[in-house]
C-alpha cells in the first residue's frame, strides 16, 4: 500500500511540470494552447482560436487601461506588420472595466489603427485558462498550435533601454523550425483582476 | 445737511455684520491650518530612486523590527487599491514594532508620478523606486506581478510573500495583517 502511495506520488510530482511553468502557474509549455471561440473583435466579428491559419500565432493578452500595455503597442504594431505573411498576430483583452468596454477597445484601436484583430474576453476564460497574471503578456503558438513562448515582450517598457527581444526572438526561431532558446519569461506589467 | 446713510448701521446690523466677518476670518484660519498641515505632511513624503544593493542594505538595517514591503506600480490598480491598507498599518502597528517601507517598479523618469501617489496617500515611511531591470528584483524575490508584498520578521529573514503568481489566489492586505500579528507579538 505504502508503495503504491509513494509511486502515485511520485506520479504526481512528475505530472506537475505538464500543468505548470517556470513562471506561469496554470499552464506549461508544450501544450495545446486553450481553444477560444467567438470573441467579439472591434470589427463585429467573432474570432474563434481556428480562424488564425498561419504557422506561426502570437496572442497578445493586452488590455486598454494599463500604460504599461500601451507602452507596448507601437512595438505590438510594427511586429505584427513585420511579420504579417507568416504570423498571425491577434490581441486579445480580458480585463473588465470602465476603461475596457467594447466602445473604449474600438476607440483605442481606431487612435491607434491596429493591423491585427482586438479581441474581448468578457468571460476572461481564456485569460484564466493560459495562466496570464498581467497585461501585456505573450503566448506564441506553433503550426500545431502549441505554446512554445509565453512571458513578456521584451525586456524594458522603456524602448530606449530594452536589450533582450523575448518574443521576436522566440518567433524567429519557431519560424526556422527550432524551438526557442528562451521559451518562458515572467510576465511584467498590470495585474490582471479576475473575477473569482 | 445732507447725510449719507448708508455709511452708518443700526447696532443690531452692525453686530450680525461683524459676527459673519469674524466667522469668515475663522473659517479662512482653519483652511490655512489644514492646508498647511496637509502641505507638511505631504512634503514628509520622499521617494529614493535606488538600485538593488542600496535596497537590501535599508531592508537589513530594519533587523529586529518585522518589515512590510509593498512593491507596487504607478501603472497597477489593484496596487493603487491596496496600498490605503499599507498606510493604516503604519499607523497602526509602529509602535509595536513594524516597519512599512514601499518599493516603486516604475521607470526612473517617471518617479514623479509615482511620488505624486506616495504624497496622496500620505505614506509618511521609507519610499524607494527601484532603478533596475524588472528581471532584477524579479528574479530575487521570485515576484511576477504586482503587486506584491514581502514581510520580514524580526530576525532579518524572508518571513512570507504574498504574490499574485495565481489568478485562483489573489491575496488582500487582509491576509497580511493576519500574518503579521502573531510575528508583531514575539
Amino acid at each position: 500500500m505504502k508503495s503504491i502511495a509513494l509511486g502515485l506520488l511520485a506520479a504526481l510530482t512528475l505530472a506537475t511540470p505538464l500543468l505548470a511553468g517556470k513562471f506561469n502557474k496554470v499552464i506549461n509549455l508544450g501544450v495545446a494552447m486553450p481553444s477560444f471561440e467567438k470573441l467579439e473583435g472591434i470589427d463585429g466579428k467573432k474570432y474563434s482560436l481556428s480562424d488564425f491559419k498561419k504557422d506561426v500565432v502570437v496572442v497578445a493578452i493586452t488590455c486598454n487601461h494599463c500604460s504599461v500595455a500601451t507602452a507596448y503597442e507601437d512595438r505590438m504594431i510594427e511586429f505584427a506588420k513585420k511579420y504579417a505573411d507568416k504570423v498571425d498576430f491577434v490581441a486579445v483583452n480580458v480585463t473588465i472595466g470602465d476603461e475596457d468596454g467594447m466602445p473604449q477597445m474600438k476607440e483605442r484601436a481606431g487612435e491607434k489603427q491596429f493591423p491585427y484583430p482586438y479581441l474581448a474576453d468578457k468571460s476572461q476564460k481564456l485569460g484564466k485558462a493560459l495562466g496570464a497574471i498581467a497585461t501585456p503578456e505573450f503566448f506564441v503558438l506553433n503550426k500545431e498550435r502549441k505554446i512554445v513562448y509565453m512571458g513578456v515582450f521584451d525586456n524594458n517598457q522603456k524602448l530606449a533601454k530594452v536589450t533582450k527581444r523575448y518574443l521576436e526572438d522566440a518567433v524567429g526561431s519557431v519560424l526556422i523550425g527550432d524551438s526557442p532558446e528562451i521559451a518562458e519569461t515572467r510576465p511584467f506589467g498590470c495585474t490582471i483582476e479576475y473575477k473569482q | 445737511m445732507d447725510v449719507d446713510q448708508s455709511a452708518h448701521l443700526a447696532p443690531k446690523e452692525e453686530t450680525e455684520l461683524m459676527r459673519k466677518l469674524l466667522a469668515t476670518l475663522l473659517g479662512i484660519a482653519i483652511i490655512g491650518i489644514a492646508s498647511t498641515g496637509h502641505a507638511e505632511e505631504e512634503s514628509k513624503v520622499t521617494l529614493q530612486v535606488v538600485k538593488m544593493q542600496a535596497l537590501l542594505k535599508q531592508i537589513q538595517a530594519q533587523k529586529g523590527k518585522v518589515v512590510v514591503i509593498d512593491f507596487w506600480g504607478d501603472f497597477c490598480i489593484p496596487c493603487k487599491k491596496e496600498f490605503p491598507n499599507l498606510v493604516r498599518m503604519h499607523h497602526e502597528y509602529a509602535k509595536d514594532g513594524l516597519v512599512c517601507m514601499s518599493v516603486a517598479v516604475d521607470a526612473a523618469e517617471d518617479s514623479a508620478n509615482s511620488l505624486k501617489f506616495l504624497q496622496e496617500k500620505k505614506a509618511t515611511f521609507g519610499n524607494f523606486l527601484i532603478d533596475e531591470e524588472p528581471e532584477i528584483w524579479q528574479e530575487k524575490w521570485n515576484i511576477s506581478a504586482v503587486p506584491a508584498v514581502l514581510v520580514y520578521g524580526r530576525d532579518g529573514t524572508l518571513a512570507k510573500r504574498f504574490v499574485g503568481d495565481d489568478p485562483k489566489k489573489p491575496f488582500t492586505y487582509k491576509d497580511v495583517e493576519a500574518f503579521i500579528k502573531p510575528l508583531l507579538a514575539k
